[in-house]
């Protein structure tokens, strides 16, 4: 009906070329980092076959207890990220309505306080108190992450332009629509970003969790320490490593896939 | 003029936290199909007045009565389903496709997709953007003046019968804006929406308002008239000085040429090619070749001079300022305007300018054939 075509003759000030969007290249997003990972881990292991190893060595270096550390890792890991994202998420969620915006710092000093305690002293405190295993440590482990969860969901949700959020509710969105429809896809990156300093913690946190008797590459570290092995230590470290790097590669991958498009 | 659709009756917001009102019993009736421009400094309560009529701001006290209902309590989410919503940018979700944009309220509505897509490429043409071309592209990828029509297209999607637009043309450079403000009030012409339009631009405010509300602190409601009235007769000083100096002269753009103004000067006809100043009669004289009025012969004691003439059209689009333009364009005391045949229907004397403007501040408002047509719209629903 409005007969001038959209932005026509006089529209040099106005470009409509199509812009595209900014994407980064697959082939290199999905598979630098694992490439390298392999490649140091290729290296590793040639680098152990050149060495003598003696029986406490071996009895530690080989697939199966090293395979057995690594899941180990892998549960404690997992388990404590998966409860941090369902407790920082929903109560960053609830931290940034209006309603409530008062006590979100008594919370958020709470979190904070949470988090300075050394994480070290945090295992060791629930393995002497709660017990030993793997459940105590991963306790210690969801309390030392749920900063970056929570005050990356806090600040993604509350550095969503105003206006906009305005917009969605002047166009007849309830509360809850205006949250699952704009604010959350809004925050899904910067929550992610929090997600992913998580778990890179976590990784390196759980190596402590042997010392309450939860198992993971911690132990192959400590017995290398303890028994005076640096071989077996370099294993332990490097291995932790490896998988921090992994993880966090994987994170970065679900972040770009997550990302809402048109941003 | 139409029946009262929004009624505003003396609604007050207070902030938490504040003292002084910012919006303080205020009063407004906007008719069914016009459009009412909010116009004031920055900080005058427009804005907060605006949003109170979708509530979302909510009034401390007083009632929004819209189409004869009471809608105070009314819930406000399905209120602003029935209400479109510009604001500047459009106010777009930047990660929802155009077409998501446009479809939003429909799915809040719980429309068929089938139906919603339909509709969303219905509402792309509507606002000039090729559905093929932008239904899957995503704000990003859109200029100022696109997004904006978009935010446009989401407002009208599920055909409310009020739009509640807030500087929407603010953030696209002059040019597109203009554009976009023609398209707007030919779109308009179709649809008839009510609407209630916060500008702080005045210009625009009498480029597209039926009627305009100067707006001054604490909303209070300085001046509510025809741009054409507000123009040629400001209520006070306040009024004045918002309008600045030679707020008369808008007016001219604004009042249209009226037969009534017209008056019958002297013509001679002569051949193509031949104009002789010397058989000019009075001190102005329209020369007509091929029964088609092409200049004057205007006439000096000493020297009688030709001067070639574009004449004006008599018509809904031509304005004082118009015939004003080509006295001085030309140096005659006086325009000529022709039929759309181009025959010669009289001359706009420069004395009946101002008699013009006085007559219009006075009277009528000869704004321009909107509002009369809208009246013929509704009566022909009705």
């Amino acid at each position: 009906m409005l007969t001038t075509a959209p932005d026509a003759p006089l529209a040099s000030s106005e470009s409509s070329q199509i812009r595209r969007l900014p994407r980064e290249g697959t082939f290199r997003l999905l598979f630098t980092t694992p490439i390298v990972l392999l490649a140091g881990a290729v290296a590793l292991y040639l680098w152990v076959q050149t060495r003598e190893l003696d029986s406490v060595e071996q009895r530690i270096l080989n697939s199966t207890q090293l395979g057995l550390a690594l899941r180990q890792h892998l549960v404690l890991v997992g388990a404590s990220t998966a409860v941090v994202l369902l407790i920082a998420v929903p109560l960053g969620i609830v931290l940034s309505r209006p309603s409530v915006r008062r006590i979100a710092p008594i919370v958020n000093a709470l979190v904070v306080g949470a988090q300075s305690i050394p994480s070290f002293g945090l295992i060791v405190l629930f393995a002497l108190t709660l017990g030993f295993g793997a459940q105590y440590a991963i306790y210690a482990l969801i309390i030392s992450a749920l900063l970056p969860v929570l005050s990356n969901t806090v600040a993604g949700l509350e550095e969503i332009d105003l206006e906009l959020k305005e917009a969605a509710s002047g166009i007849g969105m309830t509360r809850g629509q205006v949250l699952r429809r704009v604010e959350l896809p809004l925050a899904v990156p910067v929550v992610l970003a929090g997600l992913r300093t998580a778990i890179v913690w976590n990784v390196g946190t759980a190596t402590v969790a042997a010392f309450a008797g939860a198992g993971g590459l911690g132990t192959v570290i400590t017995v290398g320490l303890i028994q005076n092995r640096d071989v077996v230590t370099v294993v332990g470290g490097m291995l932790t490593a490896f998988l921090a790097i992994l993880l966090d590669h994987f994170a970065r991958v679900a972040q770009e896939l997550l990302k809402p498009k048109g941003l | 003029m139409t029946d009262t659709f929004i009624q505003l009756d003396n609604l007050t917001k207070t902030f938490p936290g504040t003292t002084e009102p910012a919006v303080d019993e205020l009063s407004l009736d906007v008719c069914e199909g016009e459009i009412v421009m909010l116009v004031g400094p920055s900080g005058c309560g427009k804005t907060t007045t605006m949003k109170m009529i979708n509530r979302l701001v909510e009034p401390t006290s007083g009632r929004i009565i819209i189409g004869g209902q009471d809608v105070t309590d009314a819930n406000p989410d399905e209120l602003r389903r029935s209400i479109g919503y510009v604001i500047q940018q459009g106010g777009l979700f930047p990660h929802m496709r155009v077409r998501d944009n446009v479809a939003a309220v429909l799915q809040l509505l719980k429309w068929s997709s089938t139906k919603i897509s339909q509709r969303v490429d219905e509402m792309l043409d509507l606002v000039g953007l090729d559905p093929a071309v932008y239904r899957d592209r995503y704000p990003k990828q859109l200029s100022g003046g696109e997004r904006q029509r978009v935010g446009v297209a989401r407002a009208l999607a599920a055909d409310p019968p009020i739009m509640l637009l807030d500087e929407p043309f603010g953030a696209v450079d002059p040019i597109v804006r203009e554009r976009l403000q023609d398209e707007f009030l030919r779109l308009q012409r179709e649809i008839c929406k009510t609407i209630v339009f916060v500008t702080h631009d005045l210009t625009e405010a009498i480029k597209m308002g039926d009627r305009i509300a100067i707006v001054r602190d604490h909303s209070a409601v300085a001046q509510f008239d025809t741009p054409a009235r507000i123009l040629a007769k400001p209520a006070n000083e306040f009024v004045r000085d918002f309008l600045g100096e030679n707020a008369e002269l808008r007016a001219l753009s604004l009042l249209e040429v009226t037969s009534d103004m017209l008056s019958t000067l002297p013509s001679i006809s002569v051949e193509p090619g031949e104009v002789d100043p010397a058989r000019a009669q009075g001190p102005a004289t329209v020369v007509i070749q091929d029964g088609r009025p092409v200049g004057w012969v205007t006439a000096d004691a000493s020297d009688r001079t030709f001067l070639p003439v574009e004449p004006l059209v008599l018509g809904p689009r031509t304005h004082l300022a118009d015939a004003v333009g080509q006295m001085v364009r030309v140096g005659a005391p006086a325009a000529i305007l022709v039929d759309e045949a181009g025959q010669l229907v009289g001359c706009l004397e420069f004395s009946a300018v101002p008699r013009a403007v006085v007559h219009a501040a006075a009277g009528s408002a000869p704004k321009s054939d909107r509002v009369d047509k809208k009246v013929a719209d509704a009566d022909h629903r009705a």
